[in-house]
């Protein structure tokens, strides 16, 4: 046959160059460790702080996107709602407000679903973001299912630390989502796969994005999405073990220098009308009356 | 009037008021488009010269796709919710589709290997229908509920069309749908047709009972098309003038009988037993479900399917299969039998880079009556190795960027004298080997996409 030899060349030189792909050359993916196994290992994990203010805090920048592996080397604490993998950041100071994003992946069938816990200076929860307000996201054939998340703070006195871990509740609840091959069937047009959508398992480990942004000076950077969790929930004491509510009064010593009508700019500018807003009530709390009127005129003089 | 029309155009302004009178919702409607579609393209050659000859053995309505496609085909399409209030919604769709040769920069669609082509415009209106709680009403041309095996892109029940329908009906035992669907043509099966510019009304009636579940983890799907020619007054008048008879081979009908298995080795498996008659079925056409235009070609056709996904080592190496035989018996012996078998496993090196191999055969056994191509058995097997780049692991996850060789080999020549079919089908792309030979091989680079939002 004529054409044996004629296919030798291109045919090795293609086999040639496909063994040479074939050797990993990205790093090793670290399998998911079953939930069953991830709860043996929290369970038999010792606490290892005393209080929320001798957690290992690391510090992060404003600018910073971070994949945080809620492994058995995690340090383990309990928060007063079941002990769990953390991890613990000091959120940088004299930056203005930042955007935080979460993003918790669906992989081979559970997910770590987080919980947000922003506290002050004093080491007092003042906010309190549970996995249910994340939202899930159908796989758009560029990411999979996944719970995500966003809302925006504004780093100082009154939140200074953010420690992400999983509640006992968030563990006990599942997740729907759309599988690869129904989502596959909705974008063509196919007879979608018959049967339940499958339900993700909460893992006591996992691996989520954190991404945090600064929304000061840079001006349309990071446009929040509309699907900003409800805004601060205030743990009680029940679910917070040893640790007082923080009167929102407590605000006001911190805010004497705090120059909330350039932070509303800044999150104007950004298109955060959300962050806006509530800005501009910490202002009016905090003894500046008059700034969410002047937030509404600022608003209509941009509006054409 | 006029002060709720200026309010509205000022979102922003309207969020501020909302939220200093804390009401609950906002009064006007974001309409957030959604962007989905499916699109591959690539380049490739033939060993021995010319650009990239994709293998289909003649006679046969599929051929295994990896490394074995020589077109861009893509479908850009576009919605949106446009109201939504409690349970109800009505959603719109659209979908163009674009076919290109491969051929330059500069491709005019309206060339001839080339096309634009309307496929998707309709709304769907869900739990619009008093007394049929989670059922969709719709109308327009959509692909309606298409079934079809991924990896030799063999549709097997598309009854897609302008039409109008009520889908997902729950009754306690799984959901029905029923629908109406047109595809009309020009093509009468005997070269009749006076005047292209009228055309044969085909109609079709589909109607679903799917979901049952039968066995954990598994469910039926019934369905039941019936398809005809609604040939008009001088239509029946000219065919009569002609002295065809249209009586049966102008409607048919097909069943299908579907069982899905999820949870099935980590992936899921499709089994599916088909029967057709007549004007559903054609001698050179692929019978899915809808009437085709034929006056009188008359038969029927039996056909069995396996196909599905499993996974060998979890996470590590999955493969695609397919299994199919089809006995399409026309009275005029212009049929032929088609078995089909392939495998494409992939093995997983990371989360981005596998290497895949598919494996597909497939065999025409033509009844006495065949010609244009090849009226003796033949058979093609094709061997395709490719390196991939993907967006995660799976058979099912895209996009993809992929380097192939693809090997096949078939018997008897390739084409004919005139280069038309013979063993291979002439019109899967360039038909870039030589008349006789009996085996080619082609290597290329292609990408494979799928979004939606």
């Amino acid at each position: 046959m004529l054409s044996s030899y004629r296919l030798a060349v291109p045919l090795s030189t293609l086999l040639f160059a496909l063994a040479g792909c074939s050797t990993p050359l990205m790093a090793p993916h670290s399998p998911t460790i079953p939930a069953q196994q991830g709860q043996q290992a929290l369970a038999s994990a010792p606490d290892c702080c005393t209080s929320l203010a001798s957690l290992p805090y690391r510090p992060i920048s404003a600018q910073e996107t971070l994949t945080l592996d809620f492994t058995p080397q995690a340090p383990v604490h309990d928060f007063g709602d079941g002990k769990s993998f953390f991890q613990a950041f000091t959120l940088p100071r004299n930056n203005g407000p930042v955007a935080i994003s979460i993003t918790s992946p669906i992989r081979d069938g559970q997910l770590f679903a987080p919980t947000l816990l922003v506290l002050d200076a004093a080491f007092q929860p003042v906010r309190q973001v549970p996995s249910d307000s994340l939202r899930v996201r159908r796989p758009t054939g560029f990411s999979s299912a996944r719970l995500e998340g966003q809302f925006s703070l504004t780093p100082g006195p009154d939140a200074q630390y953010l420690v992400i871990y999983s509640s006992e509740q968030d563990r006990r609840a599942t997740t729907s989502y759309e599988s690869e091959a129904k989502a596959y069937a909705r974008v063509r047009g196919l007879a979608e796969p018959p049967g339940p959508d499958p339900r993700a398992v909460h893992a006591a480990t996992g691996t989520i994005t954190l991404e945090i942004a600064s929304l000061a000076g840079n001006a349309g950077l990071t446009p929040l999405a509309a699907a900003a969790p409800p805004p601060a929930q205030r743990p009680t004491p029940s679910e917070s073990q040893g640790v007082a509510p923080t009167p929102a009064s407590a605000a006001t010593s911190h805010s004497a220098d705090f120059d909330y009508r350039r932070m509303i700019d800044a999150a104007l500018k950004a298109g955060d009308i959300e962050l806006a807003l509530e800005l501009a009530d910490r202002a009016e709390r905090s003894g500046h009356p008059g700034t969410r009127a002047w937030l509404a005129e600022r608003l209509q003089a941009r509006t054409p | 009037m006029i002060a709720s029309h200026s309010v509205l155009r000022r979102p922003l302004l309207t969020a501020v008021l909302g939220a200093s009178c804390i009401m609950p919702a906002l009064a006007y409607a974001d309409i957030n488009p959604e962007f989905f579609g499916y699109a591959r393209s690539g380049i490739g050659s033939t060993s021995g010269g010319g650009s990239q000859t994709c293998f289909k053995a003649s006679g046969a309505p599929a051929k295994y796709r990896l490394g074995n496609e020589c077109e861009t085909y893509a479908e850009i399409g576009l919605g949106a919710q446009l109201y939504q209030q409690q349970d109800t919604s009505f959603d719109f769709a659209s979908r163009v589709a674009y076919v290109t040769a491969q051929d330059n920069d500069d491709e005019s669609l309206k060339d001839d290997d080339n096309n634009i082509s309307l496929r998707e415009m309709y709304v769907s209106g869900n739990n619009v229908v008093g007394g049929l709680p989670g059922a969709s009403l719709w109308a327009g041309k959509r692909f309606y509920k298409r079934h079809d095996i991924h990896m030799n892109d063999f549709y097997y029940w598309d009854v897609s069309g302008p039409g109008v329908g009520i889908s997902d009906i729950d009754v306690g035992t799984g959901k029905l749908s029923f629908a109406w669907t047109r595809s009309e043509g020009d093509d009468d099966g005997d070269g009749l047709f006076p005047d292209a510019g009228q055309q044969i009304s085909d109609d079709t009636l589909d109607a679903r009972w799917s979901d049952i579940p039968v066995n954990p983890g598994g469910s039926l799907e019934l369905g039941v098309d019936y398809g005809r020619s609604s040939l008009s007054e001088w239509q029946k008048d000219y065919y009569d003038d002609q002295g065809v008879d249209y009586d049966e081979g102008d409607k048919g009908w097909m069943g299908t009988i579907e069982h899905t298995q999820s949870g099935w080795f980590g992936g899921s498996n499709t089994f599916a037993v088909q029967y057709a008659t007549d004007g559903i079925i054609t001698r050179d056409g692929n019978a899915v479900g809808r009437g085709t235009g034929a006056l009188r070609q008359e038969g029927s056709m039996w056909r069995a399917l396996d196909h599905g996904q499993v996974w060998l080592i979890p996470d590590q190496l999955d493969m695609l299969y397919a299994l199919i035989y089809e006995d399409k018996d026309m009275d005029d012996n212009t049929g032929r039998k088609w078995f089909s078998a392939g495998v494409r496993p992939v093995y997983y090196w990371s989360d981005i880079m596998s290497t895949a191999v598919e494996l597909g055969y497939d065999h025409i056994e033509p009844q006495s009556g065949v010609t244009g191509y090849n009226d003796s058995d033949h058979h093609l097997t094709k061997l395709t190795i490719a390196q991939q780049w993907s967006a995660g692991r799976g058979a099912m996850i895209r996009p993809t960027i992929r380097l192939f060789a693809t090997y096949a080999k078939w018997s008897g020549d390739a084409y004919t004298d005139a280069r038309n079919a013979n063993s291979l089908d002439t019109g899967a792309g360039p038909n870039n080997v030589d008349f006789d030979d009996t085996d080619g091989l082609t290597f290329g680079a292609q990408m494979e996409v799928w979004w939606g939002s």
